[in-house]
C-alpha cells in the first residue's frame, strides 16, 4: 500500500503532521496557566503552527 | 484545573496520536478512506482542538488572577482589599457579592477577551498597549459604567427594589440618565491607596 504513495507526497505529510504536532504541544502547554503571555503564544505560536500544518497537508494533497 | 481545560487537552492529545499513527505508517493515508482519514486527522481535527483550546483560554480570561496578571492592574486588584466597605468593589469583593475568582469579569464586561467581537477586539488591544504599547498614566473606562453592569444582579433584588431612593429614580436608573456611581461612588480609589487600611481577614 505504501508504494502506491508518492514518496514526495509522504515527505510533505510528515512535515504536515510534524507542524501540528508541535502546535498542539504549544497550545497543550500555554493552556496549563492562565495568563495573558501564555494566551499570546496560544495565539501566536500553538496556532500558527497548527496553520502552516494544516496548509502542509493541503499543499501536499494538491500537489499529488 | 478547569474541565474545559482538561476536555482541550485530552482532545489534542488525541489527534497527537491520531497524527502519530499516519505519520509512522503513511500508507494509512493511501486510496479514498485514507485521504478522508488524512484530512480528518491533519486538518480537521486540529481545527477543532484548536477552538476547544481557544474557548477554554478566553474561559480563564474571566479570572481575577488572569485580569491582575497585568502590572497596571494592580492597585485595582488591591483597592478590593481595602478595610473599608463605603467602597463598592471592596464590598462586593468581600462580601462574595460577586465570585472572588470572576471578581472582575462580573463588572466589567464590555472590554475583554470573553465578550462579544467588540468586546475582544479591546481585549486584545489592552494586550497590546501592555506588552508593546504605552500604558497611559490614568487608566480610564472608555465609556461611563452602565448601570446595566449593576442591574444585571440588584435589579429585581429585594433590597434594591424597596429602597426608597431606587424607587424615586427607577426610569433614569433604567436608562442610564441616573448612574448608580452618583450615589455609591466610592470605586476604585487607586490613588489614595497608600492612606487606606486594608482588609486582614487572617488577622496576621
Amino acid at each position: 500500500m505504501a508504494s502506491e504513495l508518492n514518496r514526495r507526497f509522504v515527505a510533505r505529510l510528515r512535515l504536515a503532521g510534524t507542524l501540528v504536532i508541535v502546535g498542539l504541544g504549544v497550545q497543550v502547554a500555554t493552556l496549563l496557566e492562565a495568563h495573558p503571555y501564555t494566551f499570546l503564544s496560544f495565539l501566536i505560536g500553538g496556532t500558527g503552527l497548527v496553520l502552516a500544518g494544516v496548509i502542509a497537508f493541503i499543499w501536499a494533497w494538491v500537489a499529488q | 484545573m478547569s474541565l474545559t481545560i482538561m476536555a482541550s487537552i485530552a482532545f489534542a492529545l488525541v489527534t497527537v496520536l491520531v497524527i502519530v499513527m499516519i505519520m509512522v505508517r503513511p500508507s494509512l493515508a493511501a486510496g479514498a478512506g485514507g485521504k478522508t482519514l488524512a484530512l480528518v486527522s491533519l486538518a480537521v481535527l486540529p481545527a477543532v482542538a484548536t477552538t476547544f483550546g481557544m474557548n477554554a483560554h478566553l474561559e480563564a480570561s474571566k479570572s481575577t488572577e488572569f485580569c491582575l496578571s497585568c502590572h497596571a492592574m494592580a492597585p485595582y486588584g488591591e483597592s478590593l482589599k481595602l478595610d473599608d466597605l463605603a467602597h463598592v468593589p471592596a464590598a462586593h469583593f468581600q462580601n462574595s457579592r460577586v465570585p472572588r475568582d470572576h471578581a472582575c469579569y462580573s463588572c466589567h464586561t464590555t472590554y475583554t477577551l470573553y465578550g462579544d467581537a467588540a468586546a475582544k477586539w479591546k481585549g486584545l488591544r489592552h494586550l497590546y498597549v501592555n506588552y508593546i504599547g504605552t500604558i497611559p498614566e490614568k487608566i480610564e473606562l472608555y465609556e461611563p459604567f452602565k448601570n446595566r453592569e449593576c442591574l444585571h444582579c440588584h435589579g429585581g433584588a429585594r433590597t434594591f427594589e424597596e429602597n426608597e431612593f431606587h424607587i424615586e429614580y427607577r426610569r433614569e436608573l433604567a436608562t442610564n440618565e441616573t448612574s448608580c456611581l452618583e450615589c455609591h461612588d466610592l470605586a476604585h480609589e487607586v490613588e489614595k491607596l497608600g492612606e487606606l487600611e486594608r482588609w486582614n481577614p487572617d488577622g496576621e
